[in-house]
């Protein structure tokens, strides 16, 4: 009852939000105009853009996955198959699969665009929070982080687990290939950011990054590899050169906590989202905040094309927002 | 801890590399695959549910047949457990023997790969000990809800037949409600989850004497609700802590 309320009222509030007004948000160096291409029946935890720029994945605390058709918006399907909330998605680097963590413990393997589940993953001992498919091409291999402290990797071919790293404290928030295929980068309550070889062989973090005075929430590698961006709880982000692990930048970016972060493929260009209801935009090399728009609506989580013509928001309302660049061309595929 | 395990890893593929080059030595790789077969590895910790930490426990290993393979085995705190020779396809169970925690299985199928194939599972195991309690991660409710919530029913399966298999054990089941409430209205909540948890176990085959329900008047005081809005994933449902009353 209390879920059908509001379900009705958030519909009610997207539909009024459609049809009365697209959303002119204040920018500096670029200009965005924002509009809700459709919402889920609560809040939206995960937003991921595929390779080829031609959809993007949602997930969220209703239990469900929809895909979304770039750059329109057009709802092209939805998922179901977790029972509880799904916490984040990642498309395999051939964007024929995804995977989904969810807080229901398992690790899902999907097909896409039928959404055909392919895998159930199970073996982490608690709510699964981040995962990310390799983008080595034609890699079979997931990661997957978990309140049960550890990072596991997984076959999702084979549908097997294959190896589970330890060195978190405290539980992991999420994970991060790097594009290269080198590395994994996990983040944790514990504060820290574990840096992992890919190796199989290997199971010892290479580094461990401290800074972050607050449970770090999410980690992102540049498309080059050489930048890694994390964000924490206290609306913190900071720019880590990689691999040397040195700490480039501490932005205090946002005065609620920062759940996902964005790269576009300039390397240098990072969208981060909060739940202080703003979007921004910052150049790394200079820290300088190059965009903001207050969309009236917690955020969290976030993906972007590949120029970041199109910045795709997840709402705690339960609404899939487009953000786009009134100057905007379409642009290459995102990717390395 | 990971060096020695890793140590252990490697000799297992020293070895078995050793018998392939012996065989394809005394008459070629087709009759080293056929004398031999693709093999796969099965390995992992064995972890206390109540704190995650890996333990030491024995372990015996049954293929699908309940034929047991080899002798018992010991899974050790810093190293872990590891089992080799597994076949391809085939079905296993791990099944923990030892006097110091509840008996209980796992099953697994290995991978039908071509090739030699490592797998990780990590298995958790609960303490044989009068008050011995552990919490039920994540809780089998929905927010607010007191009825088992739709797709919890496989671990509270494993957790009925955990119990089938140790007819001796008697647990108390507690469960906290999400919010503050007034007391007579979180007792309530209290008690209808936790009935609604004995009558699960009771269908799965725990006869009803053996499970007893305690009711909570508050919040979980070792676990509260969180006072502000937290990461995703970290929406808050009341505790579910089950104890062992009598083992």
């Amino acid at each position: 009852m209390f879920r059908s309320i509001r379900v009705l009222t958030w519909a009610a509030c997207a539909t009024v939000a459609m049809l009365a007004m697209v959303v002119a948000t204040h920018a500096q160096d670029r200009t965005y105009t924002t509009r809700i291409v459709g919402t889920h029946a609560d809040e939206v935890l995960g937003v991921f853009v595929n390779q080829a720029n031609t959809m993007v994945a949602t997930c969220s605390l209703d239990e469900t996955i929809k895909l979304w058709s770039l750059p329109d918006g057009k709802e092209v399907t939805t998922i179901t198959g977790h029972t509880a909330q799904v916490n984040n998605l990642s498309f395999s680097g051939d964007d024929a699969q995804l995977v989904s963590g969810c807080s229901d413990g398992t690790v899902r393997i999907w097909d896409v665009p039928s959404g055909a589940p392919v895998h159930t993953l199970r073996g982490h001992q608690a709510e699964v929070i981040g995962v990310y498919w390799s983008p080595v091409d034609g890699s079979n291999i997931v990661a997957s982080t978990s309140f049960d402290k550890t990072v596991k990797l997984w076959d999702a071919k084979l549908g097997i687990e294959l190896k589970t790293l330890r060195g978190h404290s405290m539980q992991t928030n999420n994970v991060a290939y790097s594009y290269d295929g080198k590395y994994l980068a996990s983040v944790s309550d514990d504060r820290t950011v574990v840096i992992w070889s890919t190796d199989m062989a290997s199971k010892e973090p290479i580094m461990v990054l401290r800074g972050h005075q607050a449970p770090v929430l999410t980690a992102l590698y540049s498309f080059d590899s050489k930048y890694l961006a994390t964000s924490d709880e206290y609306g913190v982000v900071k720019i880590w050169s990689m691999p040397s692990g040195e700490l480039l930048r501490t932005i205090n970016a946002h005065t609620q906590l920062v759940q996902d972060v964005a790269f576009a493929e300039d390397n240098t260009t990072l969208v981060t989202a909060s739940l202080d209801n703003t979007v921004k935009m910052w150049n790394i090399t200079t820290g300088a905040n190059t965009m903001t728009a207050n969309v009236g609506v917690e955020v969290w989580s976030i993906d972007v094309t590949s120029n970041a013509e199109i910045i795709i928001l997840g709402c705690a309302d339960g609404t899939v927002r487009f953000m786009t660049d009134t100057a905007s061309k379409s642009g290459p595929a995102k990717g390395r | 801890m990971n060096q020695s395990r890793m140590g252990i890893m490697n000799t297992a593929r020293f070895v078995l590399a050793t018998m392939l080059l012996l065989v394809v030595a005394s008459g070629g790789t087709a009759i080293a695959q056929s004398a031999i077969g693709t093999v796969t590895t099965l390995s992992g910790m064995v972890l206390d549910q109540a704190t995650l930490l890996p333990v030491e426990a024995n372990y015996g290993v049954y293929d699908a047949q309940g034929k047991k393979i080899g002798q018992s085995r010991i899974a050790s705190a810093s190293d872990g457990y590891l089992v080799t020779g597994l076949k391809p396809g085939e079905r296993y169970v791990i099944r923990v023997e030892d006097p110091r925690y509840l008996k209980q299985e796992h099953g697994i199928t290995m991978p039908p790969s071509g090739t030699y194939t490592e797998v990780s599972k990590d298995i958790t195991v609960r303490k044989l000990a009068a008050g011995s309690t552990f919490a039920m991660t994540p809780a089998p409710f929905d927010l607010k809800k007191t009825d088992v919530k739709s797709g919890t029913e496989d671990d509270l399966r494993m957790l009925a037949a955990m119990l089938v298999m140790n007819p001796s054990v008697r647990i108390q089941v507690l469960c906290y409600p999400d919010e503050d409430l007034p007391a007579k209205r979180a007792e309530e909540v209290s008690l209808q989850r936790a009935s609604a948890l004995k009558s699960f176990l009771q269908k799965e085959g725990v006869s009803a004497e053996r499970i007893s329900v305690k009711a909570a008047q508050s919040t979980d005081p070792l676990n509260p609700p969180p006072v502000r809005k937290g990461a995703k994933g970290k929406r808050y449902i009341g505790s579910v802590y089950i104890t062992m009353t009598d083992v």
